[in-house]
């Protein structure tokens, strides 16, 4: 069960494992837009049981020479030049004997702004950030006894982030000024997680879990380098995050299954402690049909930077909220098919906002969506595959600037996959067509929908050490655009049009 | 995280003649889960090395499928084209309503529902697909 932050939905990663990959692989990938990516990856498993894996990896894109953006068309005819480009290099390691596994990663990125946020000035090649984050991670899980499970884990991370941009400003005498602001932030944690598994009850199987985390260092800055050195915003937060939770999953019947949890959290940037409770209700009314009935609630704590900085006195945002509603329906009718359909409903209340008129953030917005989810996916015997989803819904925002239909939530998204192997399954050749409707900008323009067609081409085994794939990314050359931000003079971005991929792996 | 329960129950249908089979192995000391993953797709491996199917039943290759692919996925995809009998061995998933009768082995992980156990084992009841669970 997760603590703060896990709003809508969580990701689960799952890693290779050393044995996976048996040895040495180099793979290196070249793509438009002059971009480059090399990767390095060993694995290895002794006979005691113990196993390593350890990746890096660099990568680095120059991006779109020329970018156009007809909001700056006073400034080099609107054309930003050169100031795409991204590099990074990422590490991760793993390793585990026993019992224990311990984890370790590293990314840092450099990015070059194009956009010009923040009123910055546009078409520089000092409007930039750099950023990284890394993580140590230990493990431990074992069986106490039968049938009673126990995991320990300790955890330390961190995060860095600097951007340097120019802006303009005017002077008195009504000449304008350059000046250089940074903006630096530093953030470390750690902490630890106890947490138990039982089965010893008949038809029960319940979690129960104690996590703990550290906010050590929560600081952030932002001055000027130029003379006169002004500090706009600062800030150092530290504290403690506590959350307990416990779940049993209970199989009444053969037919029927509940699911109940509830957590408890307490966190240093919100007053209150936060009580969620979570129930699914899963009933197997025949072996091909299965219907759900889930309910859960989260919250969001605000971070550092949406407190209320430059006026202590005012109010202190507090948490955001989520209730969750859904009804889940899956049916197998037979031959591989299965079928899934979804009515689901969020209430998301105490949206942090930014008052216009005294430039607080405060918890005033509040977001309801009502929508149905309808897929299908089909797996034939020689390997050929086909997922279809379409997903349509209506979320509706309650803020300062807006009371109706919610800003960038298109109604309908509907997502297509078909795989095809080819030549006796050597060859694996895959489509994938994204469908995005139409959505409302901030600036109250519609964003028109759009198609994104990807095709890929890939051995389905490696030939002779080599794995080797070439992908076409938005095939149709369609230069749609994304919702921004008030925070940009564009109310969309266009994206990238269509971008070649070839990637080339050998195992040693 | 429960971890699978390392005793095996085999169940085999070979027409009329039930066969149960129960293989115990000891748990010395706790193994992580991707431990009893790896041995419970060599214990697959090696009751096919171990079992006969009534003449006609195996032709060109032997069919392992799995009900369930979710944690079993990389071990059991380990297996394919290893080769009993003489015959290499295909690995299949199977989604719920699918037909298992072209299966020589169906495994049945014990994450799979009550009620999908026992539809899969009333649909097999006359074929001669050895059903194994653990």
């Amino acid at each position: 069960m997760y603590g703060a932050n896990a709003l809508l939905g969580v990701v689960n990663i799952i890693t290779k494992r050393g044995r996976d990959i048996k040895g040495l692989k180099l793979a290196g990938e070249v793509g438009s837009l002059d971009t480059s990516r090399t990767r390095a990856t060993y694995g290895k498993q002794w006979d005691n049981g113990a196993e390593l894996l350890v990746q890096g990896s660099q990568f680095y894109s120059h991006g779109n020479e020329r970018l156009f953006f007809p909001e700056f068309k006073d400034s080099n005819g609107g054309i930003a030049q050169d100031v795409d480009n991204e590099r990074n290099s990422r590490a991760f390691g793993k390793f585990s004997y026993g019992d224990m596994t311990l984890r370790g990663g590293y990314v840092d990125r450099f990015k070059r702004v194009p956009t010009a946020p923040y009123d910055s000035i546009f078409n520089d090649k000092n409007n930039f950030l750099v950023d990284s984050q890394g993580y140590v991670d230990l493990d431990y899980l074992t069986e106490i006894k039968p049938r009673l499970g126990l995991e320990l884990r300790a955890f330390h991370h961190w995060y860095d982030y600097y951007s340097f941009s120019p802006y303009e400003t005017e002077n008195e005498d009504g000449s304008i000024s350059r000046i250089e602001s940074e903006e630096v932030s530093d953030a470390r944690w750690w902490g630890g997680e106890i947490k138990l598994t039982g089965t010893q009850f008949a038809h029960h199987k319940w979690i129960a879990g104690i996590e703990l985390q550290h906010d050590q260092r929560q600081f952030f800055s932002s001055y000027t380098v130029t003379l006169p050195h002004q500090s706009f915003y600062s800030g150092d937060f530290q504290g403690w995050r506590t959350g307990f939770y416990v779940q049993d999953e209970y199989r009444i019947t053969d037919h029927l299954l509940i699911n109940a949890g509830l957590r408890l959290d307490q966190h240093h940037l919100i007053k209150e402690p936060q009580i969620n409770p979570r129930i699914g209700l899963i009933w197997d009314i025949a072996p091909e049909l299965t219907a759900k009935l889930l309910y859960g609630s989260a919250f969001r704590a605000p971070n550092v930077l949406e407190h209320n900085l430059s006026d202590p006195s005012a109010k202190q945002p507090q948490e955001e909220l989520v209730k969750s509603y859904e009804a889940v329906t899956e049916w197998y009718p037979g031959g591989g098919l299965k079928l899934l359909g979804t009515l689901f409903y969020n209430d998301m209340s105490k949206i942090l906002l930014t008052d216009p008129n005294t430039d607080n953030a405060v918890n005033s917005g509040k977001f309801t969506t009502l929508g149905f989810e309808l897929g299908g996916e089909k797996l034939w015997d020689n390997g050929r595959q086909l997922k279809l989803t379409w997903t349509h819904n209506y979320t509706r925002e309650n803020s300062f600037k807006n009371n109706g239909w919610a800003i960038d939530s298109p109604r309908n998204l509907v997502k297509a996959h078909y795989a095809e192997p080819l030549l006796h399954n050597k060859l694996r050749l895959g489509f994938e067509e994204i469908f995005v409707d139409e959505r409302l900008t901030t600036g109250k323009n519609i964003a028109p929908g759009y198609h994104l067609l990807n095709i890929n081409l890939a051995l389905a085994k490696p030939f002779y050490g080599i794995e080797a794939s070439l992908g076409v990314y938005n095939v149709l050359d369609q230069r749609f655009r994304v919702v921004t931000n008030p925070n940009f003079a564009q109310d969309t971005l266009a994206m990238d049009g269509r971008t070649v991929r070839f990637r080339m792996e050998y195992s040693f | 995280m429960q971890k699978p329960n390392p005793h095996f129950l085999l169940v085999s249908a070979f027409n009329t003649i039930l066969l149960v089979i129960v293989a115990i192995f000891h748990n010395s000391g706790a193994s992580p889960p991707s431990e009893i993953q790896t041995l419970t797709a060599a214990y697959l491996y090696n009751f096919i090395k171990l079992s006969e199917w009534p003449k006609g039943i195996v032709m060109d290759k032997i069919t392992l499928c799995v009900s369930q692919d979710g944690d079993y996925s990389d071990e059991l995809q380990a297996l394919e084209g290893k080769t009993a009998h003489d015959h290499p061995l295909k690995i299949k998933q199977l989604v719920q309503g699918e037909s298992a009768e072209d299966c020589q082995m169906l495994f049945l992980p014990d994450e799979e529902k009550p009620l999908r156990m026992q539809e899969w084992l009333h649909n097999l009841e006359q074929q001669p697909v050895l059903t194994v669970s653990n």
